[in-house]
């Protein structure tokens, strides 16, 4: 029997919002509505609620599995490897644009005449590091990181205060009703729906973390730290935060404080690099995920070395250079809908369909196998290898009935 | 100097990481790792040398666009 990694749900809510205010952080929360961003953002996080059911719903129906088992349990070996193979590019894809983004920021704001392909391998072997040594360490790691990355964004937040304008945030909501939505869009797409790569390695979780608290409470705490960050810089810089490359980065560089503390921005740059690098390890963990699910590798750490090369290769041709990199976020809240939402929403219609309408629901109520009970569930659970696969798919479809009852259970009790 | 840290670094990955591992590892094992890493090595030295390739977001975009319209910057 395999060590199954998990983590507590602390660690697990701090990977979340990190993932989240990763590369946000370093990009800034600008989109078309401009000073009604905050507006966009808490919209665009009401539209993620439904798809934070639909993830957790699918992860719920067949626990100690992730969204990739789910895929061939459901759907079968070639649909499913078609699903599979799906999340595997998107987050691929999703690696690579976040290890350009901290590329990028770093070039420009430090090390300009630095090759790329040396701050690539330094960031990359970080990332791999963080990736082969599992989600356990990833977790602890994570809670360090979030300590400091809050207590500095709350520092920056309160010496900013005396450079900010209330002003700076008016008129308020002016902008017209398609343009709040389509930011709202934007927010949904980048960053929250973004965290549909946790399904990929979701078995992290420990019994007492439910999918729904970790999609609902980490979704909210990353709409408040997001929410903060929008103010801070918008509040401080006006309509320059819609202009400025990082605007996290100049909002703090106006922080002085008496004539003995200023350049605090050097404060920001050590909080960036390790949230870039940390949603890049998520990314690449995922994607060995994806690779061995979908070749059939016995561990996804066997791969977490070539699949972190390849993030590097393809980092450096997922943009042409820097002004394509900013083109493209305007484009990719499309080019990520049908990897975050329409996907999704298959696989979770017929995940549903399966648990209650498959072979073995055909058994009338009185003769339908009763819930498991804790003990023996959990027995069941380290039964099952981390990397199941078609045959204890098949098996998991058996035991489909009983985990119902029992999440009906838990859904009325939450 | 490129070429010869891209050679490092892929040469380190294949003798600290593949070669302890092949023994364990089945073949397909090893033709998924060994795939992966060609491709990586491939796109990686292309870059190293300066032959432009297509980058994946100008792939994406005119798809885009063509379906959806023209997006505003």
């Amino acid at each position: 029997m395999k060590h199954k990694e998990v983590i507590c749900s602390r660690m697990a809510l701090s990977l979340f919002t990190l993932f989240c205010f990763g590369t946000n952080a370093i990009l800034g929360l600008s989109t078309p509505s401009k000073q009604d961003s905050w507006f966009a953002l808490i919209v665009g996080f009401i539209a993620f609620l439904p798809m934070a059911f639909v993830y957790a719903r699918a992860i719920k129906l067949y626990p100690g599995r992730n969204i990739l088992d789910v895929c061939e349990i459901v759907y079968g070996k070639v649909i499913g490897k078609f699903f599979q193979a799906m999340f595997l590019i998107f987050t691929l894809m999703l690696a690579a644009l976040a290890m350009r983004n901290t590329y990028e920021f770093i070039n420009i704001i430090m090390l300009r005449e630095t090759p790329y392909l040396v701050i690539m391998m330094t960031l990359i072997l970080m990332a791999v590091y963080l990736a082969v040594n599992g989600i356990e360490v990833l977790g602890r790691w994570s809670l360090a990181v979030f300590v400091v990355t809050i207590a500095s964004l709350l520092f920056t937040f309160l010496f900013s205060m005396e450079n900010m304008d209330i002003d700076n945030m008016r008129p308020i909501l002016n902008n017209d009703i398609t343009t709040l939505l389509d930011s709202a869009f934007a927010m949904f797409s980048f960053p929250l729906a973004e965290t549909i790569v946790f399904l990929l390695i979701i078995d992290f979780l420990d019994k007492k973390t439910s999918p729904y608290k970790f999609f609902y409470l980490g979704g909210f705490i990353s709409l408040a730290v997001l929410l903060l960050v929008f103010f801070r810089n918008r509040l401080t810089l006006g309509e320059f935060s819609d202009m400025a490359t990082f605007p996290s980065y100049v909002a703090s560089r106006l922080i002085a404080i008496s004539m003995y503390f200023s350049r605090v921005e050097g404060l920001i740059t050590t909080n960036f690099i390790p949230l870039g690098f940390l949603k890049m390890s998520i990314c690449t963990l995922a994607a060995s995920e994806g690779f061995s699910k979908l070749f059939g590798v016995s561990h996804r750490r066997k791969l977490a070395f070539p699949v972190g090369l390849l993030v590097m290769a393809l980092s450096g041709i997922v943009h042409e250079n820097v002004i394509q990199m900013f083109q493209f976020i305007d484009y990719y809240r499309i080019y990520a809908f049908p990897f975050e939402v329409i996907v999704p929403l298959i696989i979770w219609i017929g995940a549903e369909v399966k648990t209650r309408f498959g072979k073995n629901s055909e058994n009338k109520p009185g003769t339908q196998q009763e819930p498991k009970g804790e003990a023996q569930e959990q027995q069941s659970k380290d039964e099952v290898p981390e990397h199941a696969g078609s045959q204890v798919a098949e098996d998991a479809g058996e035991i489909s009935p009983s985990t119902v009852e029992a999440d009906a259970e838990n859904s009325q009790g939450g | 100097m490129l070429i010869v840290m891209v050679i490092l670094l892929f040469g380190s990955c294949f003798l600290f990481d593949f070669l302890p591992n092949a023994k364990n590892s089945s073949k397909k094992e090893k033709i998924v790792y060994l795939s992966v890493f060609a491709v990586s090595l491939l796109i990686t030295v292309l870059y190293a040398l300066d032959v432009q390739v297509p980058s994946i977001s100008s792939l994406i975009m005119p798809i885009i666009d063509a379906i959806f319209g023209k997006r505003g910057g």
